[in-house]
């Protein structure tokens, strides 16, 4: 019994012993084990979820640059719609790649946007000048002509409004001359219709025929500014049509009531004209028929184009309503432009009615100037945008004495300019352009102001 | 055997110029392709820039190549109503002012459009490169971060815009990035940068372009296209007197 419980008692000590042998040799392995099992799987568990946060980020990330696109894409359609009502407010044309291919939906060619335009200018003309020596005596001649130009302009598909209206402010020498200081006056108000083929005007218009330019034979108004070349004219009351042919072609006819002086009576003699034009090669020619008043009515020729210079000329024969020749008129000018920045013009002027001799000079409303002969030479030198000179002078070939009117013009802003000119005649005393009726100098200082 | 070396070496020398002159003949007719077209529709900006002063004159048109035919009207204030009509050599000008229409000289096509860097001829004149010049391909170059073919223009007729111009084409797009102009006697006179290039209608068109003009100082005429469409349908009637005067 003894010995049972002995080898019983020895079993579980070698037992128990073996246990605590294998667990005492397991444990460091198991736990390691266990230990890095349990690291693994949190390092594991760890990566896991920083796989999964790096994947919810790069969502998040990637669904933020959707949405910025989306936005981007949605600010450019907005400005780009903004710019597209911004052109088409502005000029009257859309953005032409909304038209798209389809030429059937929209055509694309626009006519004259429809609507109404206001524009102008303030002009202020201060004139400085040597008296002349029948002036009383005085140091300087000093006159201001502040000028406001308001035009208007209505236009639709085939109409167009068009007017000129313009306030005078007058100070010094001018204002006594003129007996007003200030004065209004509508220089064009029109309307036009244009067809293809077809363009009537009525109102008060200019009356055009031949070349624009100095000593235009078949210019109705003969009076010349030698401050102002290009002096705007007064419209005259006129009905005119013109029919086109050809893409540069055109038969002109006008009709347009007589200039009465105020207080006069009513006068049927009206002003009327014709005038073919056409186009052949590189030249612009043309007839003139014109009746300007009673026993008075001019019949001639113009053309205008290029040989290797620009070259134009213009002749017209004056005659009474029996047909009998009063007097002839011509003119003849070249052009050449040498470099971009410079060109010449030179221009020969004769009048039959034109005095042949100092003499006789006698002013008259038909005639441009004076004498017989003239020419006109200019020579303009543009430096830059912003800077331009210009060189003109009239000289009178029966007296010999020329006028200079050297000019600088000034871009000092959009829209705001400035001019200098000097007039200085050369005449000696009796001569047309002479210092003793004119003055030795005379200055005009521009400024200039576009709206 | 040094003969037939030397023969060797000059056919050799000929087929890789005639491989050269190909090269550029194949650029300026696939540039010309690119700027050529039948109608265009415009609106465009041009800022005459001197110093820190700066003009600006807004207009819009068309152009079309059969005829060589241009219509320009200005809507900015300052030149509202002013027109031009150019129809192959010939310029002629609307003044509202005057109602009127005067016809230019031909010579002065040459003269600063409103005064701009730009000339008439530069602005309304499409000129075929391949029926006006000889050319001649130069190398390559970077141009704006883009590879450029070089290539050398030399006039071959009596009424060509330039007696000699450098243009650098983008080799991807066929497009010309920068144009050096000559006048006689190997004078540079200007330099016509292209910027932003956008693409319509099939071509690549720069919406900005910088006119420099080497004879004056500090000065910049800068074209931005604010529309353009090409090929449309564009009556005949556009290109006509009366069209100036409506």
């Amino acid at each position: 019994m003894i010995r049972l419980k002995l080898i019983i008692t020895l079993l579980i000590t070698v037992a128990l012993g073996a246990m605590a042998g294998s667990l005492y040799s397991l444990a460091p392995e198991t736990v390691a084990q266990s230990e890095n099992g349990l690291q693994e799987q949190i390092e594991r568990r760890l990566e896991e979820k920083e796989r999964r946060r790096r994947q919810k980020e790069e969502e998040r990330r990637k669904a933020e640059e959707v949405q910025k696109t989306k936005e981007a894409e949605k600010a450019r359609q907005a400005e780009e719609e903004k710019r597209q009502e911004d052109n088409k407010a502005e000029n009257g044309f859309g953005d032409f790649e909304d038209f798209g291919d389809d030429d059937e939906a929209l055509s694309d060619y626009q006519e004259t946007p429809r609507g109404l335009f206001f524009s102008g200018l303030f002009r202020n003309d201060a004139y400085f000048a040597d008296p002349p020596d029948l002036h009383p005596k005085t140091d300087l001649l000093f006159h201001d002509i502040l000028e406001m130009r308001l035009i208007s302009e209505a236009t639709s598909d085939k109409w167009r409004f068009y007017s000129d209206a313009r306030f005078f402010h007058y100070s010094g020498e001018i204002a006594q001359l003129l007996q007003v200081d200030y004065e209004v006056k509508l220089l064009r108000a029109f309307i036009r219709y244009s067809s293809d083929v077809h363009e009537f005007s009525v109102g008060k218009t200019y009356i055009n025929f031949g070349n624009a330019g100095l000593f235009n034979p078949f210019e109705l108004d003969k009076s010349v500014q030698m401050t102002d070349l290009q002096y705007a004219r007064n419209g005259h009351l006129a009905a005119e049509y013109l029919l086109h042919w050809q893409d540069t072609s055109s038969l002109k006819i006008f009709g347009a009531a007589p200039e009465t002086a105020v207080g006069a009576p009513f006068s049927y003699d009206f002003l009327w004209g014709v005038s073919p034009g056409v186009h052949i090669g590189s030249f612009n020619l043309g007839g003139v028929l014109l009746h300007k008043k009673s026993d008075f009515n001019t019949a001639g020729l113009y053309f205008k184009g290029d040989l290797f210079i620009g070259v134009e000329g213009a002749a017209a024969a004056h005659l009474d309503d029996e047909g009998k020749l009063l007097y002839t008129e011509a003119n003849f000018g070249i052009d050449y432009s040498f470099t971009e920045e410079s060109f010449v013009s030179l221009m020969f002027y004769y009048n039959e009615i034109g005095a042949d001799d100092p003499a006789n000079y006698l002013p008259s409303p038909d005639q441009f100037l004076l004498a017989r002969y003239y020419l006109f030479a200019a020579i303009n030198y543009s430096v830059d945008e912003f800077l331009g000179f210009q060189w003109g002078t009239f000289y009178n070939i029966i007296d010999n004495s020329f006028v200079l009117l050297p000019s600088m013009n000034v871009v000092i802003a959009n829209g705001l300019s400035a001019t200098f000119q000097i007039i200085i005649p050369t005449g000696e005393q009796n001569t047309e352009f002479s210092k003793n009726t004119l003055g030795e100098w005379t200055a005009l200082l521009r400024m200039e102001s576009k709206f | 055997m040094k003969h037939l070396k030397t023969v060797a070496v000059a056919l050799a020398l000929l087929f890789a110029s005639s491989l050269w002159a190909q090269s550029a003949r194949q650029i300026i007719k696939r540039v010309d392709q690119n700027e050529q077209f039948k109608t265009e529709k415009f609106l465009i900006e041009m800022q005459i820039k001197k110093g820190e002063r700066v003009l600006i004159k807004k207009m819009r048109g068309y152009s079309q190549s059969q005829g060589d035919k241009s219509y320009i009207e200005f809507i900015n204030p300052e030149d509202r109503g002013v027109k031009y009509l150019k129809i192959e050599d010939e310029l002629w000008i609307y003044f509202p002012d005057a109602d009127d229409i005067m016809k230019i000289s031909g010579h002065m096509l040459r003269q600063g459009m409103m005064g701009s860097d730009i000339s008439y001829e530069d602005m309304m004149r499409e000129e075929s490169l391949e029926e006006t010049y000889d050319y001649e391909l130069k190398g390559s170059e970077k141009v704006e971060g883009r590879e450029c073919f070089v290539v050398e223009l030399k006039a071959k007729v009596k009424d060509a815009k330039y007696a000699r111009q450098v243009v650098y084409v983008d080799k991807s797009r066929y497009i010309m990035m920068k144009i050096e102009l000559y006048a006689k006697g190997d004078r540079l006179i200007k330099t016509i940068e292209n910027f932003d290039f956008v693409k319509i209608s099939g071509r690549y068109l720069p919406s900005r372009t910088v006119v420099v003009d080497k004879r004056r100082k500090d000065t910049s005429t800068t074209i931005k296209i604010k529309a353009v469409k090409f090929d449309i349908k564009v009556p005949a009637k556009v290109f006509t007197h009366r069209n100036l005067k409506k």
